[in-house]
């Protein structure tokens, strides 16, 4: 068989991307942003996240005004009061749904972390006793060689 | 007691590379009389009957044979010189740390302490076997003095012979589509997105009717995985099949329906899916970069570029001329002799006991 010339048939294809006009897209994959790289455990991300949780999870209505001028404050305040009715039960209901979700959560981290914890100790167990077998394993072979004498 | 020859390695999984070569290291010795057994520290549940943990191992002498495989970081790396026995280490490479700090941080920290047991075990090692010449340069680069020879890992073969997933083969066979092939794990270092833009440039200039396989699962990596799904989307390629984890049947079922095998990977050790591929008499155009050039060996069609156009225009060339392709397949099934069972295992053999005998 023929020996084939990559290089020619490069060479080939160049030239025809050329004569075609074929073109490469505007995107390139680094223009793809990444996300934050994904830690090992899930415990300390969950942990982080539950920091953050455990801070802001009620919607808090008695914010004060900071902008805007004295009359501007006041009408927002009227404004506020004449449609606390209606957002209110909504606000109300979030914030309790909110308080739930939250307590939930952080029974499910505190437990995860016991089980980490408990992981770890099952670990050092295993190694305690492969110790003690091969312990076990070298006396039993020194009795044997002393019954053997 | 007489002599023993033992592996040890950090972690043994289900179908990895390295755990399968230990797998079949382990076979070859007890075919051929050796006592021997594995330890690992992480051993995969199914593998239970077969591994031993290394805790139980017990005291080595100084005619046992300490095989060790080295592919990632671990404390085991520093153990090693504790232990009685000769060492020879099997290098499989780590990959750069630099290829996942973008993306994971605990994988970066993991390469890099692997790179650094690499550094430590050049005093240790008192022989090596290397699964390329890639991975010999690096020892040596790493100041390992001791002789080391090259080894491509075992594959077996045999296990490529079961039967595919039908499933899979009758919804995408003959239905007059091209499929395009890459088999490995979700990594930046495998350079999938340079596969993608390669494979939107075949479909929309050379071949609409065409599809991409990228078989892999991309555990630990979502986000570079959930990078390249927003970069196909972007792109507004069709036809790009990410499968995740998959069972060995279905990974078989893609072999089986791939015409072309397209590999852009920047940093391999030796690259089992390229040896796969010849199996399958799957073409492979690839970039011969790192431990790719070894495994091609001039075989496939190797690229030094990784133009996305011209690697295109290059499948394309592939996919239509028949016997261009007929040649390619003919190469490559020269070169898979070269790991065939029986013949990586007398030279493994071989090795070890010139090894032993020194």
């Amino acid at each position: 068989m023929k020996e084939v010339n990559i290089e020619a048939i490069l060479e080939e294809i160049r030239t025809e991307i050329k004569d075609k006009g074929y073109k490469k897209a505007d995107l390139s994959f680094d223009d793809i942003a990444i996300q934050k790289p994904v830690e090992e455990s899930p415990v300390d991300v969950l942990a982080q996240e539950m920091g953050y949780l455990n801070e802001n999870y009620l919607h808090d209505t008695s914010i004060p005004f900071e902008a805007g001028n004295i009359v501007s404050k006041v009408m927002k305040k009227c404004i506020r009061k004449m449609v606390r009715f209606m957002f209110w039960p909504v606000l109300s209901f979030q914030n309790r749904f909110n308080a739930s979700t939250v307590a939930s959560l952080n029974i499910f981290v505190a437990r995860m972390e016991q089980m980490d914890r408990r992981l770890d100790k099952i670990e050092e167990l295993q190694k305690q006793i492969d110790t003690l077998q091969n312990r076990v394993e070298a006396l039993e072979a020194t009795i044997q060689k002393i019954n053997d004498v | 007691m007489g002599m023993r020859v033992l592996q040890l390695l950090p972690t043994i999984s289900y179908g990895d590379g390295v755990s399968n070569d230990a797998l079949a290291i382990d076979n070859i010795l007890r075919e051929n009389g050796y006592n021997t057994k594995i330890y690992a520290e992480n051993i995969d549940e199914r593998l239970q009957d077969k591994v031993n943990t290394i805790g139980s191992l017990s005291k080595l002498t100084d005619k046992d044979i300490v095989l060790y495989h080295l592919s990632t970081g671990t404390q085991l790396n520093y153990e090693l010189e504790k232990l009685g026995g000769k060492k020879l280490v099997i290098y499989h490479n780590v990959t750069p740390p630099a290829w996942f700090a973008p993306y994971n941080h605990t994988l970066e920290d993991l390469c890099r302490d692997g790179l650094d047991g690499v550094q430590h075990l050049h005093s240790v090692a008192e022989y090596c076997l290397a699964d390329s010449l890639y991975n010999k340069e690096e020892l040596i680069q790493y100041g390992y003095t001791c002789d080391i020879d090259v080894l491509p890992i075992l594959i077996p073969f045999q296990d490529y012979e079961k039967a595919p997933n039908r499933e899979l083969i009758d919804k995408y066979k003959n239905d007059g589509y091209t499929n395009i092939l890459f088999t490995g794990r979700i990594a930046p270092n495998k350079k999938q997105e340079d596969i993608i833009e390669a494979f939107s440039y075949y479909k929309k200039y050379y071949n609409k009717k065409a599809r991409l396989f990228l078989v892999g699962s991309y555990g630990g990596l979502e986000n570079y995985y959930l990078r390249l799904r927003e970069y196909t989307e972007r792109l507004g390629v069709e036809d790009v099949y990410f499968t995740g984890h998959i069972s060995f049947d279905e990974i078989l079922a893609y072999y089986h329906l791939a015409d072309v095998f397209l590999c852009l990977s920047e940093h391999e050790g030796f690259c089992i899916p390229l040896v796969e591929a010849m199996y399958f008499d799957i073409p492979i155009v690839a970039y011969i970069g790192t431990g790719v050039a070894d495994t091609l060996s001039g075989v496939g069609v190797g690229l030094c570029t990784k133009d996305p156009l011209e690697v295109a225009g290059v499948m394309n060339r592939l996919v239509t001329n028949n016997e261009w392709k007929k040649q390619v397949i003919a190469g490559q099934k020269m070169r898979l002799k070269n790991f065939g069972y029986e013949t990586v295992s007398q030279s493994f053999l071989k090795h070890l006991t010139d090894f032993i005998e020194r």
